[in-house]
């Protein structure tokens, strides 16, 4: 035998593309505690339970604050604490020891959103602006196979050769140098075909040509070979669709007319023609069964999210045309969909992803099923802004006795494994905005406004209780442009509208406001012009 | 000239090992069964081919059921969040053979063997925490015109429904629960002596309950007793029984992690064949866990993926093992000599195995060989078949090796007086023995305590100390670190400098390494004289060997495309000394009366080089005469029949000559 075995290049890249090289996510939600008990706090057995207890207090204090970013320690919280504690599993005591009188405790907990969601429900503790805001959730899937994509669906060769009598062998060799030449040109034209047939819409790729009869088969096959090299990735093929069909669609037929013609000027005893249709399987359609997104979205509903299917609300944007991401991220369509999310569908916040199913080969060895590879990603941005709130991207494997078992488990597993650290990151951002406040950038918009209300608009935006980081941006007589970081439990807008409406420069003005996400207008009479709702009614 | 500082494996040892499990250690059972399918496979294709006819999927559901049954309890769910203390339990088919001897009386005995292994991996790091291997052979006689592969067939059906219950059975028992009891039986000052000692798993830095919870943390554990001092435990006397609990056999082990390099291997087998067996029977018998870098891992990791909650990228951030083993394999020599029968001749195999466990200084911290030998008796050319033997003497040395390691693999203490000086500063005199800088250590005294109600004379931990760099071994300062014991006592003389280590102690700090190439100076060469030299320097370790050439087989391995987290960071210090063997080995005319020997002389030289010059040498020689053959006996038959004789003596002169080097010409 030989050493080649040994290092594997090929096993090992295969593994590593498919394993990924990142750090684990394990222990993420892990908090630590320590306790301490008076030495003297009776006999052993009490001490260390006492010193335990609080341990696991001081760590649920501090997974609420992670959570929420409120401060739970003040006493009248203690029984929420204690509530939250008793949920706990999994505790781990890391250290016991004495220090000066104190017993000490050292303990790691695993503590996962959802619990805290539900044991401070209702309390005074939930508080949290994680509801108030919801997310229109918009998920891709794709079932495919790698087997398949190397393998045309159909491939239709025609040929016909009339050749000419007297003189055929002189010619025919003086042509297959210039015709294999040629259908070098015609074949690379029809490997263009084949890449944006797998991404068109259609799913289908009409190259024809004429070729020397002997070499048609085999540009076909560099056609065909060299297509699938691409076709690895699928979905991320699917952005560059539209572009690429038509270049390719455009180079096909020049090379088809001018091959034709060459040729029969070349050999004028010896006509060849051949017509190759190659049909790839179209992966740039997503399944109909959207099994991810169930698991997902249920998931996250666990950790009390406000969640719209999209399923529902765009057939009221895009009627009975099917709508998905490839479709919508080719141009337009996808900040149309998020203004329709902004408008039509409130939600302020976007949720899209994709998740694509790779079938494996056969049957494993070591267990006779089939398994497929999940490689899913999904992101959450304000469709007012474009902030990103929440992202991740995973991937995974499962098996199955058929594709679609395996890639019904192995969408419900990845939804698993990823949604408690989507929701740890989507909720997060809340606690992060209620601790450090939503930025906004508020605007005063008139003709010919006045210094007195420029200066009067920016003091109320100071005025406003729990306002930092006040920045004027803009100022001049077509109005001012401020940015400011808001920490507060009132709806934003009101709280500027109110404030500036108060100042002595606006007395006797007919104020107007538009809330947009973060971008808030104030106008005077009317704010008509920007409304977003003019846009995009369509139905 | 360069003098290269000891580093040991000691500062590795206390900080750098995880405690693998703790008391809420679960397994995880996988739904497979692993063995090598691909058609370079050296599993018997009946063997492959009765495991499709069964079914995978029968199979896997088969040991699944065994495994979940036998471990009751200890079954638990595998995810993200219990990764880190459960551990995968899989079935491993790594050999199955079979062969047919005829007995000369129209029938044959049928004879296949299976051996298949469970792992213990813990998936996050990668290391398999313990294999347990089992072998099945059986026999049928059949007919010589019968059916040898339905027969075989059913013989390996027997034998893996037999493998799946054994071992299901023998992971129950090495998984389940042990309590330790340790009984205190004597109090120093404020400090309890109890009658457990790391013989029975207790390790300095436990806690230890007693029924009514008090709590009290062991700071030293000698072989048989312990020292603990009180953390909740102010009324405990003699008498009062603390308990350790270890959730399996292998819980709270020191196991460093370890990986397999092959340098060299026998034809016809790949060197990911042999990494695995031997890594197998390593992870069986030695306290190492083991990192396993091959396609079957690789299809193991992928199996638990699918079927655990996890995901892909939870597997792949393997830890860069602590210790390498360079493992060399000779080819197995193998003759056939004559008899005093015509019918009836003697066939010889021997094969020879050697491995060192280098560290990522490069450092060979010891060496050992493995050797196997079987005689078969021939009868008028029926006997058990060449290639089938080979590969029994392979795996039988592979077998001895492993054993050898493990005995070495324990952690040894060593003793060294300490001296003081009116000034108060104390030292210690090195007496033949290397110390690192900052070694770390801990100084005991004499004391009188009671132990099993007898009064015993032991040594008691007082502080840690560590060995200050310095140019006079003879002297080498400490400095003293925190106490261990309350109230705190002086160091004072008579005391002990004890610290821990793997492997042997160098004889000097000189940093060499073996090197080629051999001059032989007779009409016979020795066969693996370079790996039989290396492993005599290695065993006698006369002063500090480095195998530098492991970096290579290292870097193919480690890497991150391997699902390493990086590559091995070697720290190989600049090795400018090397030892050359050189032979002398000459052969007589042969000396016949009914049966022949040949005289041999042979002389061995361990030559020290600095560069092109030679510093010093050391020789030994010896003459003997080879075991008796018979003239009829070929030539080519003889020749190895003269080699496995030559190996054995090379042996015992290599060991004498490494003993005996020096590297400073007299």
């Amino acid at each position: 035998m030989n050493t080649k075995h040994y290092t594997k290049p090929l096993a090992t890249l295969l593994v590593s593309a498919l394993l990924g090289i990142s750090t684990l996510a394990v222990a993420q939600d892990t908090v630590f505690g320590e306790g301490r008990t008076s030495l003297g706090a009776g006999d052993a057995s009490a001490i260390r339970n006492a010193a335990k207890q609080d341990a696991i207090r001081d760590a649920v204090i501090k997974a609420i604050k992670d959570a929420t970013a409120l401060d739970a320690s003040d006493p009248r919280f203690a029984a929420i604490v204690n509530e939250v504690a008793k949920q706990l599993r999994d505790v781990k005591v890391q250290e016991e020891r004495k220090e000066g009188a104190d017993f000490v405790t050292r303990i790691e907990a695993v503590v996962d959103r959802k619990q805290i969601k539900n044991a401070i429900r209702g309390t005074d503790l939930d508080k949290s602006k994680d509801r108030s805001f919801s997310i229109l959730m918009l998920v891709d899937e794709f079932v495919t196979n790698t087997h398949d994509l190397n393998m045309p669906l159909s491939v239709l060769t025609e040929s016909s050769i009339d050749e000419g009598a007297s003189f055929k062998d002189k010619s025919l060799k003086a042509n297959a140098s210039s015709a294999s030449n040629k259908s070098a040109v015609a074949a690379s034209s029809s490997e263009k075909a084949a890449i944006a047939s797998s991404t068109n819409v259609s799913g289908k790729s009409n190259a024809s040509y004429a070729a020397q009869g002997s070499d048609s088969s085999g540009s076909a096959a560099v056609g065909a070979s060299q297509s699938s090299n691409y076709k690895g990735s699928a979905a991320s093929a699917a952005s560059y669709s539209a572009k690429n069909n038509f270049a390719a669609a455009a180079s096909s037929q020049s090379a088809k007319s001018s091959i034709d013609k060459k040729d029969v000027e070349a050999s004028s005893h010896l006509k060849a023609s051949s017509r190759t249709l190659i049909q790839y399987q179209d992966t740039s359609k997503p399944t109909s069964k959207s099994i991810f997104l169930g698991a997902f979205g249920g998931n996250l509903r666990d950790y009390d999210m406000k969640l719209q299917d999209s399923a529902n609300v765009r057939s009221k944007f895009f009627g009975d045309k099917v709508i998905s991401l490839s479709v919508l991220q080719n141009g337009a369509e996808m900040s149309k969909f998020s203004e329709f999310a902004r408008t039509k569908a409130s939600a302020d916040f976007l949720m899209i992803g994709n998740s694509t199913v790779v079938g494996g080969g056969g049957n494993s060895s070591a267990t006779g099923q089939i398994s497929c590879v999940v490689n899913a990603e999904v992101r959450a941005f304000a469709t007012s802004g474009n902030e990103l709130i929440a992202s991740d991207s995973q991937s995974t494997q499962a098996s199955g006795t058929n594709i679609e078992e395996c890639a019904a488990i192995a969408s419900k597993k990845i939804a698993d494994l990823m949604a408690p650290v989507f929701a740890e990151r989507a909720l997060g951002y809340w606690a992060d905005r209620s601790a450090r406040g939503r930025q906004f950038t508020v605007e005063l918009k008139g003709t010919g406004v006045p210094v007195s209300m420029r200066i009067g608009f920016t003091k109320a935006l100071k005025g406003i209780e729990g306002a930092a980081d006040v920045e004027k941006k803009e100022d001049g007589d077509g109005g001012v442009k401020v940015t400011l970081t808001l920490k507060s439990k009132e709806d934003a807008a009101d709280a500027i509208y109110e404030a500036v409406a108060s100042q002595a420069a606006f007395a006797g003005k007919n104020l107007d406001r538009l809330a947009v996400g973060e971008q808030i207008t104030l106008c005077f009479n009317k704010c008509a012009g920007e409304s977003p709702t003019a846009k995009g009614k369509k139905k | 000239m360069k003098l290269v500082n000891v580093t040991t494996l000691m500062s590795l040892l206390l900080t750098s090992f995880s405690v693998m499990a703790g008391s809420d250690a679960k397994v995880f059972p996988v739904k497979a069964i692993f063995y090598d399918d691909r058609s370079e496979s050296v599993l018997d294709a009946r063997f492959r081919l009765k495991v499709k006819e069964i079914g995978t999927t029968a199979l896997a559901a088969n040991i699944n059921r065994s495994l979940s049954t036998a471990l009751k309890d200890k079954v638990g769910p595998l995810d993200r969040k219990t990764a880190d203390h459960t551990f995968v339990v899989s079935f491993h088919v790594p050999r199955a053979t079979s062969y047919s001897v005829d007995k000369g009386n129209g029938n044959s005995d049928l004879v296949a063997a299976v051996t298949a292994s469970l792992y213990f991996t813990n998936v996050i790091t990668g290391e398999i925490l313990t294999t347990i291997s089992r072998t099945v052979v059986s026999r049928a006689v059949i007919a010589n015109n019968g059916h040898v592969d339905v027969e075989t067939g059913n013989l390996y059906s027997q034998s893996l429904n037999t493998l799946i219950t054994d071992l299901a059975d023998a992971a129950a028992k090495d998984f389940s629960p042990t309590i330790v009891d340790a009984r205190v039986t004597d109090q120093v000052g404020n400090m309890l002596v109890l009658d457990a000692g790391y013989i029975k798993g207790i390790q300095s830095g436990d806690s230890l309950n007693d029924s009514s919870s008090q709590l009290i943390k062991v700071v030293y554990a000698a072989e048989s007793y312990s020292i603990a001092e009180r953390v909740l435990a102010d009324n405990v006397g003699a008498g009062v029984v603390f308990q350790k609990y270890m959730s399996h056999a292998s819980d709270g082990k020191i196991k460093p992690r370890t990986i397999v390099l092959v340098e060299t291997k026998p034809e016809g087998f790949s060197k990911e064949y042999i990494a695995n067996l031997f890594s197998e029977m390593l992870g069986d018998k030695a306290p190492l866990s083991i990192i396993q870098v091959n396609s079957g891992f690789y299809d193991l990791l992928k199996v638990v993926v699918q079927q655990a909650s996890l995901g892909g990228t939870d597997t792949a951030n393997r830890k860069v093992p602590d210790l390498f083993i360079r493992l060399r394999v000779a080819e197995p020599i193998v003759y056939e000599a004559h008899t005093n029968l015509d019918f009836q001749k003697r066939r010889h195999y021997e094969t020879v195995a050697f491995a060192d466990i280098v560290d990522s200084n490069g450092r060979v911290n010891f060496s050992a060989i493995g050797k196997n030998d079987i005689d078969d008796v021939i009868i008028r050319n029926v006997g058990p078949g060449i290639p089938e033997r080979k590969e029994v003497s392979i795996k039988n040395s592979l077998l001895d090796l492993a054993q050898k390691l493990s005995q070495m693999s324990e952690l040894r203490r060593e003793q060294v007086e300490v001296q003081t000086d009116a000034s108060g500063s104390v030292s210690i005199a090195s007496s033949g023995k290397v110390f690192s800088p900052q070694q770390k250590g801990i100084v005991l005294r004499k004391a009188k305590i009671m132990l099993n109600k007898v009064a015993q004379q032991v040594w008691m931990p007082t502080v840690e100390a560590f060995v200050e760099p310095g140019e006079d071994v003879s002297k080498m300062q400490l400095s003293i670190g925190l106490p261990v014991i309350s109230p705190e006592e002086k160091v004072s003389a008579g005391n002990v400098f004890e610290v821990q280590r793997l492997g042997i102690t160098p004889r000097s700090a000189y940093a060499f390494s073996v090197c080629g190439p051999i001059e032989s100076l007779g009409n016979i060469a020795t066969p693996s004289l370079l790996d039989f030299a290396a492993q005599a320097l290695g065993a006698k370790m006369p002063g500090m060997l480095y195998a530098p050439s492991i970096i290579e087989g290292a870097k193919n391995l480690i890497n991150p495309s391997n699902n390493f987290e990086s590559e091995v960071r070697w720290t190989i210090p600049p090795v400018s000394m090397c030892v050359q063997p050189v032979e002398r080995v000459t052969a007589s005319e042969d000396k016949c009366t009914t049966t022949c020997e040949r005289p041999i002389a042979a002389r061995y030289t361990l030559r020290v080089k600095l560069g092109s010059e030679v510093v010093s040498r050391s020789a030994f020689e010896s003459q003997f005469k080879t075991t008796d053959f018979y003239k009829e006996t070929p030539v080519s038959q003889l020749s190895r029949l003269v080699d496995s004789d030559l190996i054995d003596e090379a042996r015992i002169l290599l060991d004498k000559a490494a003993e005996k080097v020096i590297f400073q010409t007299k």
